[in-house]
This record gives C-alpha cells, sequence and structure tokens, in this order.
C-alpha cells in the first residue's frame, strides 16, 4: 500500500519530535486529520507564534516572550543569589518547587568535546559578565546534571568563579544519576536545594 | 548455586528463535564448528556480564535481516533466594549514523545502566581465547582483569565506564587541538578540568584493579603450585602511570595529577591520552622471571588455568555458593592432566556450560562423576545451523 505523500510528510514531521517513534507519529498524524480545520488552524498559529515571539533572554538566556524574561524583571526577586542551569526546562523544574527565589542563569548545554561543545559554546562569557564590578551577586548555585559532562561543566565554573570571591554552591545529592531536573519531583528538588554544599 | 534455568533468544546473530531449559548440572552444547554453540554461550555471558567478550560493536548481535536482537533469561541464586528475569535488547538504529538501542530489564523493570545487571547471574568463563591471555596484547589482560573484577564488584563495573568516558572526552579534545594548532590559554582551564577528572577516575580504577589482584593472587599461586610445585607464580599490576613516579609509596591522586600535568605539552602535541590505565598491564612471574615473555606454552596455559580457578574461588567466597561456569571449547586444548585439575576443583552442585565439537569419553566420564548427582542431571544440547535440539540426544551420536 502507498500512501498519499501530504499524509507522508505530516508522519515524517511528527517523527522528526524528541521521543516520537514512527508509530505514535502515524497515530498523532491521524489525529491531526480527524481535527477541524478550525483546531488545526489554531494549532499551526500557536506553532508559528511562540516561534516568533519566544526569544533568549538577554539577561540570562531563559526563554520567553518578554525581553528581559519574567523572572529578571520581578523586582521581589533575590538579585543576591544565582542558579546557574543547564536548559531552560530545569528553570521549570525549580520555579515549580516554589523554593528559590534567587535569579537565574542557563548555560544552553554543558560542556562535551565529544560533541563539539567547548565552553566558549555555552553562555559562560555573559554569565562572568554578570559577575563584573558592582554586581549584587553574592552566592551562586550550581544546579548541573550528576554527569560526567555536568561534573566537568561545574568545575569548570568554579576553576573561573572561584577567584572573584563569590560564595559557590552546587546541588549536590537527591538528584537521580543521569537524571535531568525535569524529571525530578518537587521534594527531591527541594532537598537538594536544602542540602547544597560549598565547593573547596 | 547460581542456576540459569532458562534462556529464550531472538534474532540473536545467527541463532534460530529459541527457547530451551537448562540442566542445573552440567549442560553440553555440541555441534559443529560455526552451528552457534559460541553464539548461545554468549547470550549467558552477556546477561551476566553485560557486555560481550567479543562483539566489537553490538550492532554484531543482531541478525542481518532484524531490526532488534532480545535474549532473556531466568536466573535462580539458591543461597541469596533470587530468582530473576533478566533481558537485554538490542534496537539498530532507524539511521546509518544513529545509536544502537540497548534496553536492560531485571523482572520486566528497566534499568538505568548496565552495572545494574551485574551480580544477577554471576559466573566465569573460560574462552579458547584466554589461553592466549599472556601471549596477546595489555589490552586482552585489562579486558580480562576487568570483567572478572566486575563479577566481583560490579562498582568496579562502575569505574570502568566512568573512565572510559572521561577518556574518550579528553582524547576529542586533545585532538581538536591538534587539528586547530593548539591550545589557548582559555582551552588550557578545559583541559585542566579534564585532567581532574581524569586523574580521579584513574586513580580510582587502578586501586580497585589492584584490590581485585591481591584478592585473587593467593588463590592462583596456590592452583599453580598444585600444577608445578617447584615454581611460585605472582601477579603484579603494571601501571604507566606509576612508573614514572619515583617513591610508589607516595603514589595518590595528586601525585597522579601531577604527571599529567608534566605530559600535557606531549599530550598536546601528539592529540592523544598518554598515561593511565588505559596503558596498563597485568604481569605474570615464576620464580621472579617474566613469565609473558619466558614462559613455555605449557607454563602460560596452567598460568591461565590457575587465574580462571582464582577468579572461582573468589567470586564462590564472596556468593557463598558456586558461580555459573561457561566453558568455551577449552577441554580439547588441555592435556588431560589440567582437564582434570579443573575439573576436580569445581564443586560438585556448579552449573556448567561446555560446548565442544565432540564429546571426549574421558572429559564426560571425569566431569559426570564430579559433578550434579547423576546421569539425570546432565543434559545434552545440539546445535544445527542455528538451531537448538534439546535433551533427546542418543549418546552414540554425538561421539564422533
Ligand atoms: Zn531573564
Amino acid at each position: 500500500m502507498s500512501m498519499t505523500l501530504p499524509l507522508v510528510r505530516l508522519i515524517e514531521a511528527f517523527q522528526k519530535l524528541p521521543g516520537v517513534g514512527p508509530k505514535s507519529a502515524q497515530r498523532l498524524a491521524f489525529h491531526v486529520l480527524k481535527q477541524s480545520s478550525d483546531d488545526v488552524g489554531q494549532f499551526a498559529e500557536i506553532l508559528k507564534e511562540a516561534k516568533a515571539q519566544i526569544r533568549e533572554c538577554p539577561e540570562c538566556f531563559n526563554l520567553s516572550g518578554q525581553s528581559p524574561c519574567e523572572i529578571c524583571r520581578n523586582k521581589s526577586r533575590d538579585a543576591n543569589t544565582l542558579c546557574v542551569v543547564a536548559e531552560p526546562s530545569d528553570i521549570f523544574a525549580l520555579e515549580r518547587t516554589g523554593e528559590f527565589r534567587g535569579l537565574y542563569h542557563v548555560l544552553h548545554g554543558l560542556i562535551s568535546p565529544l560533541h563539539g561543545i567547548q565552553p566558549e559554546d555555552l553562555k559562560i562569557r555573559p554569565l562572568l559578565a554578570r559577575l563584573g564590578e558592582a554586581n549584587p551577586i553574592r552566592e551562586i548555585i550550581l544546579a548541573l546534571p550528576p554527569s560526567i559532562e555536568g561534573d566537568t561543566t561545574s568545575l569548570y565554573l568554579s576553576r573561573i568563579i572561584q577567584p572573584l570571591g563569590i560564595s559557590l554552591t552546587r546541588i549536590a545529592f537527591g538528584l537521580p544519576v543521569g537524571g535531568d531536573l525535569d524529571y525530578a519531583d518537587n521534594l527531591t528538588i527541594s532537598r537538594a536545594l536544602a542540602g547544597r554544599v560549598p565547593i573547596s | 548455586m547460581v542456576f540459569v534455568q532458562a534462556l529464550s533468544a531472538q534474532n540473536f546473530r545467527n541463532l534460530a528463535p529459541l527457547s530451551c531449559e537448562f540442566s542445573p548440572g552440567l549442560n553440553w552444547i555440541l555441534g559443529d564448528n560455526g552451528q552457534g554453540k559460541t553464539n548461545l554461550l554468549e547470550s549467558i555471558y552477556l546477561l551476566s556480564n553485560a557486555r560481550s567478550h567479543r562483539a566489537k560493536n553490538e550492532r554484531e548481535l543482531i541478525a542481518h535481516t532484524a531490526n532488534n536482537a532480545r535474549i532473556t533469561a531466568q536466573v535462580l541464586m539458591q543461597q541469596t533466594g533470587g530468582h530473576h528475569v533478566l533481558e537485554m535488547t538490542w534496537e539498530r538504529p532507524q539511521t546509518e549514523n544513529g545509536r544502537l538501542k540497548t534496553i536492560l530489564k531485571q523482572n520486566h523493570q528497566p534499568l538505568k545502566s548496565r552495572s545494574q545487571l551485574l551480580g544477577n547471574c554471576p559466573s566465569v568463563s573460560f574462552f579458547v581465547t584466554d589461553l592466549l591471555l599472556l601471549r596477546g596484547q595489555p589490552e586482552d589482560r585489562r579486558r580480562w582483569l576487568d570483567a572478572a573484577a566486575a563479577q566481583y564488584d560490579r562498582r568496579h563495573f562502575q569505574l570502568v565506564s566512568t573512565f572510559q568516558k572521561i577518556r574518550l572526552q579528553k582524547a576529542h579534545l586533545l585532538r581538536e587541538y591538534l587539528e586547530t594548532g593548539g591550545a589557548s590559554q582559555d582551552s588550557l582551564t578545559h583541559l585542566a578540568v579534564w585532567n581532574d577528572q581524569f586523574a580521579e577516575a584513574s586513580v580510582r580504577l587502578m586501586q580497585s584493579r589492584q584490590h581485585y589482584l591481591a584478592l585473587i593472587q593467593d588463590r592462583v599461586t596456590c592452583h599453580y603450585i598444585d600444577m608445578a610445585p617447584h615454581e611460585t607464580l605472582s601477579l603484579s599490576y603494571h601501571s604507566s602511570v606509576m612508573a614514572r613516579v619515583l617513591d610508589a609509596s607516595a603514589f595518590d591522586e595528586d601525585a597522579f595529577r601531577q604527571e599529567l600535568d608534566k605530559i600535557q605539552v606531549q599530550e598536546c602535541r601528539r592529540g592523544q591520552c598518554l598515561i593511565g590505565p588505559h596503558r596498563d598491564d597485568v604481569q605474570f612471574f615464576l620464580n621472579n622471571q617474566d613469565a609473558t615473555a619466558y614462559g613455555s606454552q605449557g607454563q602460560q596455559r596452567s598460568i591461565v588455568l590457575a587465574l580462571k580457578l582464582g577468579e572461582w574461588d573468589v567470586l564462590s567466597g564472596v556468593l557463598c555458593e558456586p558461580p555459573v561456569l561457561l566453558l568455551d571449547d577449552v577441554m580439547a586444548e588441555l592435556d588431560p592432566e589440567r582437564q582434570d585439575h579443573l575439573i576436580q576443583r569445581l564443586a560438585p552442585e556448579a552449573q556448567v556450560f561446555l560446548t565442544t565439537t565432540h564429546i571426549d569419553r574421558r572429559v564426560q566420564a571425569s566431569l559426570e562423576s564430579h559433578l550434579g548427582e547423576g546421569q539425570s542431571q546432565h543434559q545434552k544440547i545440539q546445535m544445527q545451523r542455528g538451531q537448538v535440539q534439546c535433551g533427546a540426544l542418543k549418546l552414540e551420536t554425538a561421539i564422533s
């Protein structure tokens, strides 16, 4: 049996999404075709708008429709504490707990020469710029995954931040090895935040 | 005892879909060369070791015509009362450059890492290629040591895999320097961080390797003396880094780290990790003379046999029950004296898998009188073109 070309293309498009295999892609494609034209049109609009409006925040590199982002422009947040994460989705996970009241900095990745990712490919230079003279930051929490690449990135950051005399801590336990912050439950993250340890 | 009760395989190498039950005693796996005997043994080895002893790339494990392969075994560990269903699945990537997906399960629950599979089906394996261990490359001896140490303590597996990941990252960085014409000051901080990680992982791996060698040393020496009363066998871990440190007793992570600094310029120039446990070796001495260089073929075979028995003793000791023994074609390569030496030192209640092209009557009599409670405990599995015929084999047809 040969499928009509527009359907093949739709299935292929779904299959490019992470975690979507051939079977799910088919299911999603047929689901879309069952929906009304209005619903499909609206969905397409939402996708386009999100892509067009959401940008990296110039301060923290979180993703937001505003510039600076909602967190950076919130005056009630503690500007003395900065939490460094690998991906914007990690901010989502930390915000869900409501425990952390400081600001964030997103690296957009972890050091991994194997994948061609060097420190200069991450948002490390902008981080150092935030730590420049007259900055209010007193503590930096490194909330990077407990993997080899996460450890290496933490070690790298501590090597370059330590000379600046800013207190540096790391979320050191409670998160599953190899797991992302995204999947850790609220309680685990709260415990990790409470149990953060200074990097010597 | 550790008892592999049943095994099934789908699309695993050249094996036809199979599902068979095993005897708790002796299991003969018979057939001509190329019929799938070693593949059957390899499947048990995989569930025990979480890695193949011979596949360079795990894609080899999937039959050419299939997209995925699966092996499943039921394993009973009598002493701990553990009853496990272990499963490994490999899925071929959809694109040429995609990654092979390996899924491990214990009692139908997915495992997060390979090391978690270890310890659920402890085994000692003896392959024909092991007989060449002393003649072979340092890499072969490291592979033997790491596999044996991981059977004893699954944390060793984790140490090996952490070290390998860090080495791969550092090697990529060094190669990048080589290709882009050297490292800037900024990128040297980057290398320094990898060296910190490298030193920590290396020292932990080296200590674990030395610890395991020290554990089996006495048992190995005893087994060797049994075979050759006038020769003393000793094992020693040869480290490429410790050899560079003048005071070996002061060797630690800091000393290792300093050596990495000293060799940094050369490493950048060559684009390779020049020192570390990936360059280390195990040395064997007979009466203080290097047995790798000077030992006769007979002496070297006895050393390997003593090693395997030492592994067996130490693993049995920590488990409080005998592990599974996998013997691949190895009996035919040993002389009667060494055959008997091996057989007599196995626990009578052990489960043994033994592949061979033909049953040697003498070995059979010796094995069957030593293992199990009688003929009913033994099973013959005939393999032909990847197909298995369990049990109902007449003895006469098996003897050539
Ligand atoms: Zn922001």
